[in-house]
């Protein structure tokens, strides 16, 4: 399991993360959402150990994450959002080289996951565009078989049908002692897959809660009016979504754009809410 | 301790570390296979330029060809640099389940030692080669060094000032590598360093008759120039941040 508690963390002197405590329990894909510049990236450096908290503390399965044990970077892999890769080499060289540090790597489990993305392992990464490059390191990432899978906005430069691939996959990658945190600004790629959800702000984090605790609290409900007790109001074909409490218990299909925009509109509402 | 040093681990990544210098896949490593024909280069170069007396001697293909490899393993701090603190391709090098202390070492022993040993082994074969067919220059075997008596004194000063270059470049380079005006001041100096080492001394070296005393020094002082590298090299990596 992922701990942080009473985290502080700035850059020289711009604060990002003051006193969060945030965990985060195996077995789930988490989507970890927030706007520009909120830390996003950040959590996910300090939880594989690429910054060091000014305070508090960042373990993983009790291990300090800062100290980038290799028992622990064992267990952990980060796939950035941009990548540098080696022009020359092509993406089966980039695993063989990786393989032997991963115990759990599986080639079988590579060699599937770049077929199903359809690209080919042994083409040079000079000889890729962008979006091939990105479904390469994705098939990479998920063969190394670890513990924790972290995805910087993986769903970047990939095309509508690789997108479908990515949730597919990344469906099937999951299971109880894995766990997946994926941060994006692309909720709609991601919908249907992220539960728990997580979302930043200003130097905090506003909503930790399972999609299933989100509709109990909360209805997001499709009419023609906009509603007068509404969290968040969006006009769309037809009339309005609606997001407001769920005071009546009612089931509803939620809504992570919409979510999220009544989560950033009424901070302390939700706070109270999801206490 | 299994986290601070494991050897089967270890000699993974060192074999993970040659890999890296595929001449078929990095461009550092095809580089760095370029500079064996370097001091081949140089020896025709001052030969079509009518230092022939020099270019030809033994002693001056020697120092080329063990002196100029040597300069790679200079390069520490720049592989750290390029490898491990450049911010997307040092994420692969900082997540790379190894501790840091194998990293360092791995790298210290792939630059350092590894990288000078095969390029000195291979300018030397090639010399010997081109001395055992004796073309142009190569009238004689490197190994053929005559003695020579007159003083070392003129050679050390110029010597120090290029030391200090690259000491100073170094320092600057290791310290504040992505402050433009600083990465000019480490170019300008390994520059004045390269001119100094590879074309100003060896332009004079004839004319000082420089003698096993001399040779020597001069490797003193590239192990000196090592063991700083690896100094600064280390402390880079520990202070890094992503």
């Amino acid at each position: 399991m992922i701990e942080i508690r009473n985290l502080d963390f700035s850059y020289k002197k711009t604060p990002v993360f003051s006193d969060i405590t945030l965990s985060f329990p195996e077995g789930s894909i988490y989507g970890l959402l927030g706007e520009n510049g909120v830390g996003k990236t950040t959590l996910l450096k300090l939880i594989c150990g690429l910054q060091r908290p000014a305070s508090g503390t960042c373990t993983l399965d009790g291990q300090t994450c800062h100290d980038r044990l290799p028992s622990m970077l064992q267990r952990i892999v980060f796939l950035p959002d941009e990548v540098m890769l080696p022009d020359n080499s092509t993406p089966q060289r980039y695993v063989d080289e990786l393989a032997p540090f991963y115990p759990t790597f599986s080639q079988g489990t590579f060699l599937r996951l770049m077929q199903e993305l359809e690209v080919d392992a042994d083409r040079k990464f000079r000889e890729m565009s962008f979006g091939q490059q990105k479904k390469s390191l994705i098939a990479a990432t998920l063969s190394l078989g670890t513990d924790y899978v972290l995805l910087d906005e993986p769903t970047n430069g990939l095309d509508i049908p690789s997108k479908a691939q990515f949730r597919s996959i990344l469906s099937q990658r999951a299971d109880e002692r894995s766990t997946i945190i994926i941060s994006t600004h692309q909720v709609r790629d991601v919908e249907n897959l992220i539960d728990p959800i997580v979302i930043l702000s200003n130097n905090a984090v506003l909503l930790n809660a399972s999609v299933q605790r989100i509709t109990e609290k909360l209805r997001f409900e499709y009419g023609t009016d906009q509603r007068a007790d509404a969290l968040y109001s969006e006009m769309q074909p037809g009339g309005y979504l609606n997001v407001v409490p769920n005071t009546d218990g009612a089931e509803s299909q939620i809504n992570i754009e919409a979510l999220f925009n009544a989560v950033l509109r009424n901070k302390n509402t939700f706070r109270e809410l999801f206490k | 301790m299994q986290s601070t040093f494991n050897l089967r681990r270890f000699g993974r990544l060192v074999r993970h570390d040659l890999q890296l210098l595929d001449p078929r896949y990095s461009v550092q490593g095809a580089s760095m296979l370029s500079a064996v024909l370097f001091p081949v280069m140089m020896v025709v170069m001052q030969t079509l330029l009518g230092y022939e007396s020099n270019a030809g001697s033994p002693f001056y293909r020697l120092l080329l060809a063990v002196g100029f490899p040597l300069f790679w393993g200079l390069k520490l701090p720049a592989d750290i640099f390029f490898r491990a603190d450049k911010k997307n391709r040092g994420l692969y090098f900082a997540l790379l389940p190894a501790s840091k202390c194998e990293k360092y070492w791995s790298m210290f022993i792939v630059s350092l030692v590894v990288v000078p040993t095969v390029l000195t082994l291979g300018s030397l074969l090639l010399d010997t080669l081109l001395a055992l067919f004796r073309i142009g220059p190569w009238q004689q075997f490197a190994w053929q060094i005559e003695p020579m008596h007159r003083p070392i004194t003129p050679w050390i000063p110029r010597n120090a000032v290029a030391m200090l270059l690259s000491v100073m470049a170094a320092a600057i380079w290791a310290g504040t590598f992505r402050n433009k005006v600083a990465s000019a001041a480490v170019w300008i100096a390994i520059l004045a360093w390269s001119v100094f080492s590879s074309l100003g001394l060896l332009l004079l070296w004839g004319e000082m008759g420089m003698g096993d005393t001399a040779l020597a020094a001069f490797f003193v002082a590239q192990f000196l120039l090592f063991a700083l590298m690896a100094f600064v090299g280390r402390r880079r990596l520990d202070r890094l941040a992503y």
